[in-house]
């Protein structure tokens, strides 16, 4: 199990979490950090809410419709 | 009508569906969205030719961004290295033409203004070296595991974990007023949690 005794390794373990990397046990421990320390609690939520923020507002161009039909039709 | 084959079933149920991500993704390595188009077709005219190495029920979505990431770097690098051939008639019918001249300012206005929407994540992103980049795209809009980014691009887990946590800390130094905003406080590479952890003790 990981040392959790730095600043790096703490937000290591929150992207690993949030990532959906970090193995049972870890998972478990870095739970109950949080539960002991709401200023890492708030660390999660900031992360939380950064990728929420570029995951709204990155741009996604639109696939126009003649583009999708021209495709298909290639492949007729 | 004529009976469709398993592999046109498949590609239309399995591969076509990832169109829109696809775009997304060639946009973020070209920033332009006629090549982003030509990228996508290009996926899928290859992803065609080669529909018997896929197998049914895979991953198809990492499968196309393999494809695109490999037609980009094989294809379209190659392409925006090389200098433009200009034709010397095109320059004279061109300088002769008021309108094809309005066209040119217009389209470069509208270029300007795409990128003066406020788009800051965009312009963030756009700032990132494209090893970075695409790992944000692959992991954080996407939602690939760390395995399928890493067997898209060829790298070990490793360094793609450790690639996305500097590109991370890369886009938050790049967004950090709009972050802070959002309330959102950096605090990597910092003392505060240790120092933290010592006050609650």
């Amino acid at each position: 199990m990981r040392n959790i005794d730095s600043s790096e390794t703490i937000c290591h373990m929150i992207d690993l979490f949030l990532d959906n990397q970090l193995p049972q046990d870890e998972k478990s421990n870095l739970l109950e950090i949080m539960n002991q320390n709401p200023k890492i609690q708030q660390i999660m939520d900031n992360e939380i809410n950064f990728r929420d923020f570029i995951k709204n507002n990155v741009k996604r161009p639109n696939v126009t419709e003649s583009f999708r039909q021209s495709l298909c039709d290639k492949f007729k | 009508m004529a009976r469709k084959t398993k592999s046109q079933i498949i590609f239309e149920t399995e591969l076509l569906i990832h169109m829109e991500a696809l775009k997304t993704f060639a946009f973020h390595l070209t920033y332009n969205e006629d090549d982003a188009d030509d990228l996508v077709q290009e996926t899928y005219m290859k992803a065609h030719r080669s529909i018997d190495n896929y197998i049914e029920g895979t991953n198809a979505k990492a499968w196309l961004f393999k494809i695109l990431k490999n037609s980009y770097i094989n294809e379209y690098r190659k392409r925006v290295k090389q200098p433009i051939q200009v034709n010397l008639e095109d320059v004279t019918s061109l300088k002769s033409s008021d309108e094809s001249k309005n066209q040119t300012y217009e389209d470069l206005r509208e270029e300007i203004f795409d990128y003066s929407m406020g788009d800051e994540v965009t312009m963030a992103m756009m700032s990132l070296p494209e090893e970075f980049r695409e790992v944000i795209l692959m992991c954080d809009i996407e939602n690939f595991s760390y395995e399928e980014i890493a067997k898209t691009i060829e790298l070990p887990i490793g360094t793609v974990r450790s690639r996305l946590f500097r590109a991370r800390n890369m886009l938050k130094e790049k967004l950090k007023k709009y972050a802070l905003d959002l309330g959102y406080r950096d605090m990597r590479g910092q003392n505060k949690i240790k120092n933290s952890i010592q006050e609650e003790e």
